[in-house]
This record gives C-alpha cells, structure tokens and sequence, in this order.
C-alpha cells in the first residue's frame, strides 16, 4: 500500500543523500502540497496524451453528506470536494449516482442544463440529474435535481487533496496513486524542489533579506 | 580502569614535562570538557553502528515520558535529542451491532488491525478490529463495553521560533511539533497538537565524571574501553590547545583521524 508519509519520506531522502532527518528544512505539509499538485498534474497528462482511460487507484469513494432539500426547485445539496481539471471539457467526477456504484445520473452540465428555473427543462423528465458547482459564495455544493427524496449518492473521482475526502485516514489508506505515478509524481516534486533550492535560505527573521536586497538591511 | 589508571595513560599520551602544569583539578577539569567534546563530535556523526557502540552507555532509546497541558519535562540526564513520538488516544464511543462481535459507531475511521485498549493510557485491555463495513466494525472479542481507545503514535519534528510563521508549517496530528522552552529552572517540551504522552530517543549527559585520583571505581561500568582510549586522544588534543603546543596538536589530530 503507498501511504502519503511514505513518498513524503522518499522525496526527502531524495534531497538530501538516503538519510531524512527531523531537522529537514522541508515540512510535511510544504511536502504534501506539492505532491497533490504534482498527483492532479500527473494524471490529467496521462489521461489527456493515452486516452480516456482511468486507473481506479486514482479514484476515491465519497459517502457525500447531505446538506439541505429545495423543495421548490427540485434540489438536494451534498458536500463534496473538488476534482481536478483532466481535459478542456472534463473534470476529475468519475461517478455521480446511486450507492450501489452502477446506476450513475446524468450530467446537467454536459447537456447544457446550467442553471434551474422554476421552468425546468428536467419537468417532465424522470432521470436524476447532477452538478457540482459554487451556488453559494465560496461554496460548492454536488447538486442532485428532479428528486428531492435522495438522501444518499455515490461519487467517484479524482480529487484536489485526496486528504480532505471524508473518511480519509493519512497514516492507513492509501495514497490514490499507483506506481507509475508515484515515480513521476517523486521524480517532478524532487526536481521542482532542485531547482528552487538555488536559492538561499534565509533562516532568521534579523531583517537581513539575503535574496532581495532591497529590502532593508542590505 | 580506573580514573587513576586512567590519568596514567594519559599522561604517556602527552609530553610528562608538563604534568607540573597539570595537577588533578586541572585534569579533572580537561577530561570533562574533553569528554563533552568528544560526545558532541560523535553525536554529529552518529552515522554508523560503531559510533553508536562508543556512545551505548548514553544512549536511551524508547523512553516514556507523561504529559502535562501539552508539555513535557525534559530529562535531567538530557543532553541531545534523537527523536520524539507523540502518542495520541482517540475516543471510539459505540454500541453493540445485531452480529456476534459486532459494534457500530458512526462516523469511525477505524481499519482492520487497528488495536483498541480499554484504558485511555493504552495500558488496559487490547482489542483487534478485524472487519470494518460502512459504520460497523468488529472485533475479536464479544461483548466489549464502551468506550475503547484507539492509540497511534506519530513521529514528530521540531518547530523553531522564527519559522513559525508559514502556513505549511502547522502542527497536526499526523505530523505533531515541538520546541524546547524554559519556565523557571524547568526545561520543558511545547508539544503541538497536545499528546497524551511521549516517547522519546535522546542522548544524555556523560554519566560518570572521571576523577584522575581515583584508584576505586571501574570506569569501564560507565564507558567502553574505546570510547575511553579515544577520550584520551581528546585529552591530549585539548592540552594541546591549551598549552599552545601546536606540534602536538597537529601530531594528535592525525593520531585521531588514524584511529577515530
């Protein structure tokens, strides 16, 4: 099983000849950033040069909360985090629907259905329809329309931070990546930071700025 | 080999035309700076098992140390720190499922081999989960009241004054901080998010201050035999120095770099 913590060690080790220490000048967190980053990078290139294909190791399982039922317009609101950007017209939501994972609903979106009026198109259409988008301000929200009585959906997908999905445990589920991308993704993250490195760091605040001497101080 | 033994050698080690300089407090005083030295040069190449066998007497591996309000007192034979783990006991408040050995909490984040304990400092009973299904788990044992605790230890690295201020820095469960601080004449551990308790790898001080007049003690109780050769060639390096006998020095750090 790849766990986070261990490609986190391994690109430290990288950087540093076989032996990472505590006193690293590079934090988990800084770390894990870049290597979701690197992830989303990674697989929207491979998905984009070798065709619609899909590694279900890149793919989480979200149980999405419910949120809140529109009556008046047909809607049930779930959380669920955001996918990664794959091609100009796909994003990373692999499967929206029913919890027994083969009975997907439509796309709003794909169809052209962006928003929803009182004079829905999906009036006289029995299908389950779906959208992730920001509603609210600063929120997004999976969106199920023309049956308010859903309480639960399956969402499959390739995610921005594959730690922010509910449920998500670091230290004992698997990291969604497969081999493949575990080197490329240790191999872009290492070189990144090689090549950053150049510059010097600066480790106390003294209000001498080694790399910006226009700051005061120099 | 005892302290005067020890002295004996010494003394062969460097020129005996200045034993007059060297009476035993001054010795005294040279083998215990020496000796910090020395631990510290082998602390910083702590590379191999060889250094790691000099210094066994001063190591101590796997110590528990209790947490008070998210700290820790540090140990009074502390000298260098190798490693801390934090230890964190998570509440797994649940009731008993409609199957033999089954429990349901929801919202658990509980995996198959995850060890349960029915104290909050882990020392009581040991439960396994050996199945997991949506908000159901079970366990090896039936009939287990509520609550158990869910122990797991994460490593820790330290976190500095001036580089706190980035937000990729932070202090999390998984990854937990550090920092040393001082209140009053305690040193203490700030421990970031709290612990209930720590485990910690650190070096201590030189457990034996050598007196060169003792004919009693078994130094070798308190060190190896090579450590204490090669604390002789510290001595001798840091007479050296102090004397400003530089033919002497340069001869010694080959004598070191021959036999490190």
């Amino acid at each position: 099983m790849i766990l986070l913590k261990d490609i986190v060690d391994e690109i430290r080790k990288d950087l540093s000849a076989g032996i990472g220490n505590d006193e690293s000048r590079f934090d988990d967190e800084y770390l894990e950033n870049k290597i979701h980053a690197a992830r989303a990078v990674i697989i929207s290139n491979y998905i984009t040069r070798n065709g619609r294909f899909f590694n279900d190791s890149w793919i989480q399982t979200v149980d999405a909360d419910f949120v809140d039922r529109d009556k008046e317009c047909d809607a049930v609101y779930f959380e669920c985090p955001s996918p990664i950007t794959i091609t100009g017209h796909e994003d990373g939501f692999m499967y929206v629907g029913h919890v027994n994972g083969v009975k997907p609903f439509l796309r709003a979106r794909k169809n052209g259905f962006t928003t929803l009026t009182m004079h829905s198109v999906f009036r006289d259409d029995s299908e389950l329809y779906w959208d992730w988008k920001q509603l609210e301000q600063n929120k997004a929200s999976l969106i199920v329309y023309n049956n308010v009585k859903v309480q639960r959906v399956q969402v499959r997908g390739i995610f921005n931070l594959p730690v922010d999905v509910p449920g998500f445990r670091v230290d004992s589920d698997a990291y969604p990546v497969d081999a493949l991308v575990r080197k490329e993704l240790v191999e872009m993250v290492g070189l990144d930071i090689m090549r950053k490195m150049r510059v010097a760091p600066d480790y106390i605040s003294d209000s001498q700025d080694k790399n910006n001497p226009q700051l005061p101080g120099k | 080999m005892t302290g005067q033994d020890f002295f004996n050698q010494l003394q062969q080690k460097y020129d005996k035309a200045y034993s007059q300089y060297l009476d035993n407090a001054k010795a005294n005083r040279l083998v215990k700076e020496s000796m910090y030295r020395l631990v510290d040069k082998l602390y910083s190449n702590l590379d191999t098992q060889k250094e790691y066998d000099e210094l066994i007497e001063l190591i101590q591996n796997e110590v528990s140390i209790s947490v008070t309000s998210g700290k820790a007192a540090i140990p009074n034979d502390y000298l260098h720190l190798f490693r801390i783990a934090f230890k964190y006991s998570d509440t797994i408040s649940f009731v008993s499922g409609i199957l033999d050995k089954e429990y349901t909490a929801s919202q658990h984040l509980l995996r198959k081999g995850d060890k349960l304990n029915s104290a909050q400092d882990g020392t009581g009973t040991e439960y396994e989960v050996t199945k997991v299904k949506g908000s159901s788990f079970f366990l090896d044992t039936a009939s287990v009241a509520s609550p158990l605790y869910h122990i797991r230890t994460f490593e820790a690295s330290p976190t500095f004054s001036d580089r706190k201020k980035g937000s990729l820095s932070g202090a999390r469960k998984e990854t937990p901080k550090y920092q040393t601080n001082t209140t009053g004449t305690n040193r203490e551990l700030i421990l970031s998010p709290s612990p209930y308790s720590i485990v910690m790898d650190y070096m201590t001080t030189p457990p034996h201050d050598i007196d060169v007049a003792n004919n009693a003690t078994d130094l070798l109780d308190f060190y190896t035999e090579k450590f204490l050769y090669r604390l002789m060639d510290e001595c001798v390096y840091s007479f050296s120095t102090e004397t400003r006998d530089y033919n002497n020095k340069r001869s010694t750090q080959e004598t070191i770099i021959e036999n490190p």
